[in-house]
């Protein structure tokens, strides 16, 4: 009598998953069960290998193939998209303890993560905004592009030969964007612009004064002795799409 | 008398990268560009642009991935739902999808044969007729390629067509697969295409592949198309008429001239096997409007 269809399917799965401790399903030939599990496991892995090609040079091979095994077998996708297995292998590497993945390693992961998602972001409506844009920056409300991704690192992981060993005076804090070429651009930030832009974000709906006082409290500094910083971070945010106009400015733009 | 109306339709995959830059930029004579919709559903940014550029130029066909038709979990209507969204928004010619599996509780993103069975033969009826009603349209189902089965009742060929009848949905004739699957399970081709229903034949597939042995194929999409499947997409045509039919690439993909080189010879095949005059190589191919 034919096994039921459904255990038959689910015995499928489990041998391409897992053949070591799987058994083969009923009436299929163990070499060609092989044959499927070495199949799918190529897929997966040349996903994360060409996601994760810079921390994948920094992975021994025997131990990438242990980590892209035990996730294969282990973690569920649910996804029906292949582009969103990237990021669940990053909180796999984040979470597992098998294999002892040095620091900037797996801060390496997450850029290039970053990079993936912000590359295959879908598009979205950005707030329309309410009046036309002044001549001076300060007037107008500004939010950082919500694709954006602030990203801080201890180490200058967008740096192709960056040491694994030396541990930087400063972090790395970088603002990672799609532009509208669908290249993704990476910016460079100082401490205070990281801030800033936080700080606009939310303040988001205000002219920047506020957000800039702010700053300059935290700082310890007298406000107008940022207004020259200011200004030409603006002006270049703006240029690069970094900042754009803020809905409802109107009502807020008061608040300077 | 057969006329210019008669002659196939031929397109192929389009895939980001050096394919669609060279398509862009060459405008290619196809007949129509064929997408995963898994892979361009979410799309943003300059890429979604230069994919609408496109279906100005060329109809769009829709090849699914991850509906997982067959598949034991209950189906994710969220994702059918997404892609009934996708079809309102780009209007494709035609959305095919396998009939396989490629999920239990979770995702694996590759195809698993359903087991031939007559309880699985109803499974997937319901769920074909579930999706139907979402979309509101027949799907049109691949016979995939397969290595080794679980244990069956009935044969591949029965399978398939007691699911078409049943389910009243249309054939992506894939006719690397029928080789394919005709290799590795020994059974004749020919004759295999001979029992096919005419009418539910609606698109065709034709692909390279990797022979591992005398009795084992991978169905790799990684080469050019082999003699012996040519000899079988003429007797496709001879049998099934100027069906669409996509040349399909996934893996070392070559420059598109000689992609282009290979949608020639399908329409010489077609030609041939519809006893159509061949083509004046400088007479302009119409493009219909998607």
């Amino acid at each position: 009598m034919t096994t039921d269809f459904l255990a038959l399917q689910a015995q499928f799965a489990d041998f391409i998953r897992d053949p070591a401790h799987a058994p083969v399903p009923k009436g299929c030939d163990p070499e060609r069960m092989q044959l499927y599990h070495q199949l799918f496991f190529n897929n997966i892995d040349g996903i994360l290998e060409n996601t994760f090609e810079r921390s994948r040079a920094h992975i021994a091979d025997d131990q990438w193939q242990e980590l892209v095994r035990t996730f294969f077998s282990t973690v569920p996708q649910h996804s029906p998209y292949l582009v969103d297995v990237p990021a669940r292998f990053l909180e796999f590497l984040q979470e597992q303890t098998t294999v002892a993945l040095p620091e900037p390693v797996l801060e390496l992961a997450a850029f290039e993560a970053t990079l993936h998602e912000c590359r295959m972001a879908e598009d979205i409506t950005l707030p329309e905004a309410t009046e036309s844009l002044p001549d001076d920056v300060f007037d107008a409300a500004w939010q950082p592009h919500p694709q954006g991704v602030l990203f801080e690192s201890v180490y200058p992981v967008n740096q192709a030969d960056f040491s694994l060993d030396a541990v930087p005076a400063e972090p790395t804090l970088l603002w990672i964007q799609r532009d509208d070429a669908g290249v993704v651009q990476i910016y460079y930030l100082s401490a205070a612009s990281a801030r800033w832009l936080v700080l606009l974000d939310a303040h988001s709906g205000a002219t920047p004064g506020a957000s800039l006082a702010q700053l300059a409290r935290e700082l310890n500094v007298a406000p107008e002795n940022l207004t020259g910083f200011a200004r030409a971070q603006l002006t270049d945010w703006i240029a690069d799409g970094v900042l754009i106009p803020a809905s409802g400015s109107k009502e807020n733009a008061s608040s300077a | 008398m057969n006329t210019q109306s008669d002659r196939v339709s031929v397109g192929i995959g389009l895939r980001r990268g050096s394919l669609m830059r060279e398509i862009e930029a060459t405008q290619p004579e196809l007949d129509f560009l064929e997408v995963a919709p898994e892979n361009w559903m979410r799309l943003g940014g300059a890429v979604k642009r230069q994919f609408e550029a496109l279906l100005s130029r060329y109809p769009l066909y829709l090849h699914g991935l991850s509906l997982s038709v067959g598949g034991p979990a209950p189906l994710d209507r969220d994702f059918v739902h997404a892609l009934k969204k996708f079809i309102n928004q780009y209007q494709p010619v035609i959305y095919s999808e396998h009939l396989s599996f490629c999920s239990d509780n979770a995702h694996l993103y590759d195809l698993m044969p359903i087991p031939f069975t007559r309880a699985a033969v109803r499974h997937v009826v319901e769920r074909i007729h579930a999706v139907q009603d979402v979309l509101g349209q027949r799907l049109t189902l691949e016979n995939v390629s397969y290595y080794t089965a679980p244990d069956a009742e009935m044969n591949e060929l029965d399978f398939l067509t007691e699911i078409l009848q049943q389910a009243d949905c249309d054939l992506l004739l894939d006719v690397n697969n029928v080789y394919v699957n005709s290799v590795n399970h020994h059974y004749d081709p020919k004759a295999f295409l001979d029992t096919l229903p005419v009418e539910r034949v609606r698109y065709l597939h034709v692909a390279g592949h990797l022979q591992l042995a005398s009795d084992l194929i991978v169905d790799t999409h990684g080469a050019a198309v082999a003699d012996p499947v040519w000899d079988l997409l003429a007797h496709t045509y001879g049998r099934f008429g100027a069906v669409p039919t996509l040349l399909e690439r996934d893996f070392d993909i070559p420059p598109l001239a000689d992609l282009m080189l290979e949608i020639k010879k399908i329409r010489s095949v077609a030609d041939d096997a519809l006893g159509l005059a061949p083509r004046n190589d400088r007479e302009p191919v119409m493009v219909a409007n998607a």
